[in-house]
């Protein structure tokens, strides 16, 4: 098509096609590497800025020095969302706003991988806008090359959030209500590293800039003020293309260093143009090497360091088996023969409730773990708590088998342990009906007309007043429950509290478990006097 | 957290630790996620784990910039997941059809509570199974696993990875707030017992001839993940095979039966179901109990109840419930009586059984609003009313 245009148009100047070179002779343009020249002409209309951003970006990529096997361009949708097509490098053309998330989960995945954003004003600003603050906040390692024309133009010319006020647009038709967003400004305030802006017609100094952002680190971004007559123009009579370029010429200046807050844009105003900013600040990427560095098991190389061809490897390095040690223990430890555990009847369910912040949960945890993994037993534990973080009403669930369970909530507890008042007086009425009940002897009054079997645990008081601290007042009372119940062994139970505290307060805990064993067993003798 | 590997024995887990773990061993090193109850649980375990692993773990600014990052995080090589729950699958559902168009494999897990809207943050629900069908815009297929125990979300999110990669798809877990709350005996087998898809690596070498989306004989195209060399465009618009933008009814017509074809005509190797039908088989049932996740539990219970009972009923548990067992229900609906569908939502899978059904046997759901799990009885009495 392009051919026959231009030999026409020769034939129209020369009269004779004889010595006019081939389309083919002329077509070796330097830039042909990095072009789908298969695509080619592009969809953008006569007069349009972004042939003119594409090619400075091209020649200001092909200058950098990086490999272009290494570089990836990303593009959300829009006019400018067709830039990716129509380079020759891996291209991703994604959803409305969303390029820049693409952009950083693709550099995560792969560090070795320069990634650039080339998309529109509407895309980023707009409905990307949280995206772009977002980056620029995180100081992710990508350059964003932001068209800006004032409007949404493939879609018609409809406002966009550049606009500037009082323009026109095919749903502002009495003008434009709202104050656009200065890009330069969102940026710096969000923290871009680098943020330049230049008129299409600025072709060298865009692309000096667009140079200079991709090979500087961090969120750089480059404003690129293009023309949209069709839509923009057209609306605010300006409907060529060298009309706007004639109003950026008559109202562009050049001021680099501006403060970033004083270069807005406002309807036939000036329009600021430069090097806004320049600033070192350690990227996304930066932090995360050092993460790396520091907590990476020595078997385990930071991900983006592997080769690729090992990381897509599933059976290669990415699988390192190393030697745990957290869990590890778990096996080593030998399951309760099975004579020890006749005479208890399966299935058990139990409650164990309390308030938020008394480690309820995590006595559910403990319990469930002694007979999951200490004593091979199937073990379903189901929470409940309020939406406070602390205080509210919270219970641990527990349904102890031998075979797999079923239904996995417990309606009919034979053990139940409440810690605090509001769980006694919620849950003790579902107690099986010859279930034992243990509670906290300082923080549960009895209801005097409930016939069960119950035991006060002074848990809380030897928690605060031997152990001297409150928190250890659950730990204390499983101790108790391994005294009091059949359900679980003293040694899983004590074995699952050692795996379940926190590193260093397992000296603690231990003597917290042992002296509410020893409660539990005083409290026994005592309950068996008596009935005796 | 104390340093670990690869974990290897047996655990007690709450299901969105399961999840997180069986990713980790099926080579996940990339989560990109946003927090939501009930699914929180699986970034924060991803957030201490991977790390230490050498992965990346991102906590992006929403739910829309979660689901892109694991897109292009997977386009960057990472095998990616992320898991959310309500209002955040709502948002995930725009770039998962940009995974489907795009054929990205990806594991998104949904961890689901109750709706519409905000609903029931903290309690369960599965009432977001038809929107993992059909949640985003277009014709499209989708491959969806539902685990009923935390031991089976490990399994299962190892399996996600497995399909994804596989038919080069974005793969949902529907697990729910039971599941990913309740804490069970997890054992995780030494890794060279895990079995692992392969990347699908592009046979030819790059070249300006390379067609990225041309399929190989199962209709699925290699992944030329970018920086290999291979410079391809990947464009959520209807494109052809080399990549490239065709927006045409023409393009159209091959490209979505192809986006389809890889899915159903290789159902029999996705779809994974457990019969429990007795000696005989399901076909001697008169009455066959369907369910899926958490609801396959009471179910279970309630089909055990009405066979001491003498009833003569069986029980099919979709582990795959995208795409649907269409094949078994239509070769099981003429010879027995009834289909009984307990399932936590007013009657979703129920609809696609009773499709396939064709008025050959009677399907009855058994719906639950969500907040809770079918009690066994509930199930038992639908069961009795078909059986009389």
């Amino acid at each position: 098509m392009i051919e026959k245009i231009y030999r026409e148009a020769k034939v129209m100047e020369e009269g004779e096609l004889e010595g006019v070179p081939t389309w083919e002779e002329i077509a070796d343009h330097p830039m042909d590497e990095l072009l789908r020249t298969e695509r080619l002409p592009h969809i953008w209309c006569p007069g349009c800025g972004l042939g003119t951003a594409l090619s400075c970006f091209t020649s200001a990529l092909m200058r950098s020095g990086l490999d272009m096997d290494k570089v990836a361009i990303v593009s959300g949708i829009g006019c400018t969302g067709r830039v990716a097509g129509y380079l020759r490098l891996d291209g991703f053309h994604t959803t409305h706003g969303r390029a820049l998330p693409f952009a950083t989960g693709l550099k995560l995945a792969n560090d070795g991988l320069k990634v650039i954003v080339f998309s529109g004003d509407g895309d980023l600003i707009a409905i990307g806008g949280n995206h772009f603050i977002h980056a620029a906040r995180r100081n992710m390692d990508i350059t964003v090359i932001c068209a800006n024309n004032f409007i949404y133009g493939m879609t018609g010319g409809q406002v966009g959030p550049t606009t500037p006020t009082e323009a026109r647009a095919s749903t502002s038709p009495w003008g434009n209500l709202e104050h656009p967003f200065n890009v330069p400004h969102l940026a710096s305030a969000a923290g871009a590293t680098y943020i330049a802006r230049w008129t299409v017609l600025h072709a060298r100094r865009l692309e000096k800039s667009i140079h200079r952002a991709l090979l500087k680190p961090g969120f750089t971004v480059v404003e690129v003020i293009s023309p949209c007559p069709t839509a923009f123009g057209r609306a605010n009579r300006k409907d060529y293309g060298r009309d706007m370029m004639a109003f950026y010429h008559e109202n562009a200046v050049i001021r680099h260093g501006a403060r970033p807050e004083d270069v807005d844009i406002g309807l036939g105003g000036e329009i600021v143009c430069g090097e806004f900013v320049s600033i070192e600040r350690p990227t996304f990427q930066d932090r995360l090497h050092a993460l790396h560095r520091e907590r990476a098991l020595s078997e385990y190389k930071p991900w983006a360091e592997l080769d690729l061809e090992d990381r897509l490897d599933p059976e290669g390095a990415i699988r390192y088996k190393t030697p745990l040690e957290l869990d590890a223990k778990e096996d080593e430890v030998e399951p309760v023969a099975p004579g020890e555990r006749e005479g208890r009847e399966m299935p058990v369910e139990v409650r164990l409730g309390g308030f938020g912040g008394q480690g309820i949960i995590l006595s559910g945890k403990i319990m469930g773990r002694a007979q999951a993994i200490y004593e091979g037993r199937q073990v379903s534990l189901t929470r409940s708590y309020g939406p406070e973080a602390r205080g509210g009403a919270c219970s641990s669930a527990l349904i102890i088998s031998d075979v797999p369970i079923l239904y996995p909530h417990v309606t009919r507890p034979s053990l139940m342990v409440a810690m605090s008042q509001a769980a006694y007086t919620k849950y003790h009425g579902e107690l099986a009906e010859d279930g034992l009940l243990l509670v906290d002897a300082e923080l549960v009054d009895l209801d005097p007309e409930a016939d069960q079997d119950v035991i006060r645990v002074p848990a809380t008081h030897i928690a605060s007043e031997d152990l001297g601290l409150r928190i250890v007042a659950n730990i204390v009372m499983l101790g108790a429950v391994a005294a009091l119940s059949d359900v679980t062994s003293k040694e899983a139970m004590r074995q699952a509290v050692l795996d379940s505290v926190p590193e260093g307060t397992e000296e603690l805990n231990e003597k917290a478990f042992q002296r509410g064993y020893e409660v539990g067993m005083e409290l026994l003798e005592q309950r068996d006097a008596e009935q005796a | 957290m104390s340093k670990a590997g690869v974990l290897e024995g047996a655990f007690f887990f709450d299901g969105d630790t399961a999840i997180a773990e069986g990713a980790i061993c099926a080579g996940c090193r990339f989560f990109g996620g946003y927090p939501i109850t009930p699914a929180s649980e699986i970034a924060e375990r991803m957030s201490g784990r991977l790390p230490e692993i050498g992965g990346v773990f991102i906590q992006m600014e929403d739910e829309l910039g979660s689901m892109n990052a694991v897109v292009g995080a997977a386009w960057g090589g990472a095998r990616a997941m992320t898991a959310t729950s309500g209002p955040g699958i709502s948002l995930m559902l725009e770039n998962i059809g940009l995974a489907v168009m795009t054929e990205t494999p990806c594991v998104i897990v949904n961890v689901q509570r109750g709706g519409p809207s905000t609903g029931l943050p903290t309690v369960t629900s599965q009432g977001d199974m038809m929107q993992a069908r059909w949640g985003s815009h277009g014709d499209y297929a989708i491959i969806a696993l539902a685990p009923a125990s935390p031991q089976e979300a490990f399994d299962l999110a190892i399996r996600a990875f497995n399909l994804a990669e596989k038919y080069r798809t974005p793969v949902f877990l529907m697990a729910d707030e039971g599941v990913g709350h309740m804490f069970e005996r997890v054992v995780i087998p030494p890794l060279d017992q895990i079995p692992i898809y392969p990347w699908r690596k592009p046979k030819e070498p790059p070249s300006k001839d390379f067609l990225p989306y041309k399929p190989e004989e199962d209709g699925v195209p290699p992944f030329p993940v970018a920086g290999t060399g291979y410079r391809i465009h990947v464009t959520g618009l209807t494109h052809d095979e080399r990549g490239y933008p065709v927006v045409t009814a023409e393009q159209q017509k091959k490209l979505i039966p192809r986006l389809l074809g890889k899915i159903h005509n290789n159902r029999h190797d996705i779809i994974d179901l457990e019969e429990d039908g007795g000696a005989e088989g399901l076909e001697a049932a008169d009455v066959v109990v369907v369910s899926y996740g958490i609801s396959a539990r009471p179910a279970l219970r309630a089909v055990q109840i009405a066979r001491e009972e003498g009833l003569r009923v069986g029980m099919l548990k979709l582990v795959t419930v995208w795409p649907f067992a269409e094949d078994r229900i239509r070769e099981l609906a003429p010879q027995i009586d009834a289909f009984v569908v307990p399932e936590i939502n007013m009657g979703q899978i129920a609809l696609e059984v009773e499709r396939c059904a064709a008025g050959q046997a009677k399907t009855i759901p058994v719906t639950h609003p969500g907040g809770d799990i079918h009690k066994p009885d509930v199930i038992l009495d639908a069961i009795r009313e078909v059986a009389k």
